[in-house]
């Protein structure tokens, strides 16, 4: 089975690269291709419970993302990149991910067959 | 000889990624190659509209060159939802032998190539 991670990069709303990666992961997933969406850097912050970003007339990205696992893609959260931050466990939505270090990114991408970055 | 598929995410003369696009699709063609396709997504879908007109006539012009590359054979899509939300939904407007392709068609060039070039922000 053909492996694909995403790299999500970037903090939501400021630009498109979460919602447009969400869109491309979903694809891939139903095409039964091995989905994983890896957010680091700024991208954990797509992770974040409480988003209410009605003041800005957009749709909350937290709802994509809490739909991934429903639709088979494995998520997974760069634990440095959270630390960095201040967000820990308890801040985040839901519990259907992995926290992960760096080594284990490593790993992850080595074994895949591409990966993209958003 | 390997299969070459090729990603864009941003739009015509902003960013060098159309640019390298067409060169990096030429340069494999030249070499034995084969460029299986080339996918549009978010802004990428402005690469495709055929009224593009650069100001200088010495200046490339990004259009055409996905029409050419249409012409040797690459397979040129863009994303209907973008085209969309950007207003140039209308097929009328597309480079000739470009159509656009819903997302699958992303999976299908990762599925078929050995080499997926992603060129974004």
């Amino acid at each position: 089975m053909t492996k694909v991670n995403f790299l999500l990069r970037k903090a939501p709303y400021g630009s498109v690269n979460d919602v447009e990666g969400f869109r491309l992961c979903t694809a891939f997933a139903a095409m039964e291709i091995d989905t994983n969406a890896i957010f680091i850097d700024d991208g954990v912050f797509v992770a974040l419970s409480g988003q209410d970003p009605k003041a800005i007339g957009l749709p909350p990205v937290s709802a994509a993302y809490e739909r991934l696992t429903d639709m088979n893609v494995k998520v997974f959260l760069l634990e440095e990149s959270l630390k960095e931050r201040g967000i820990s466990r308890e801040d985040l939505i839901g519990e259907d991910f992995s926290l992960i270090g760096k080594t284990e990114l490593a790993r992850l991408i080595s074994e895949s067959d591409f990966t993209l970055s958003f | 000889m390997g299969r070459l598929a090729i990603y864009v995410t941003s739009g015509p003369y902003s960013l060098q990624n159309s640019d390298t696009a067409y060169q990096l699709a030429k340069a494999a063609l030249a070499r034995g190659h084969e460029v299986i396709g080339i996918y549009e997504q978010v802004d990428g879908v402005f690469n495709l509209n055929k009224n593009i007109t650069p100001l200088e006539e010495t200046d490339r012009n990004i259009a055409k060159q996905l029409e050419e590359l249409a012409k040797l054979g690459v397979k040129i899509m863009g994303c209907p939802v973008c085209a969309n939300y950007r207003g140039v939904q209308s097929e009328d407007l597309l480079v000739e032998g470009a159509a656009f392709e819903g997302l699958g068609a992303v999976a299908d060039l990762v599925l078929e190539c050995d080499k997926f070039v992603s060129l974004g922000y």
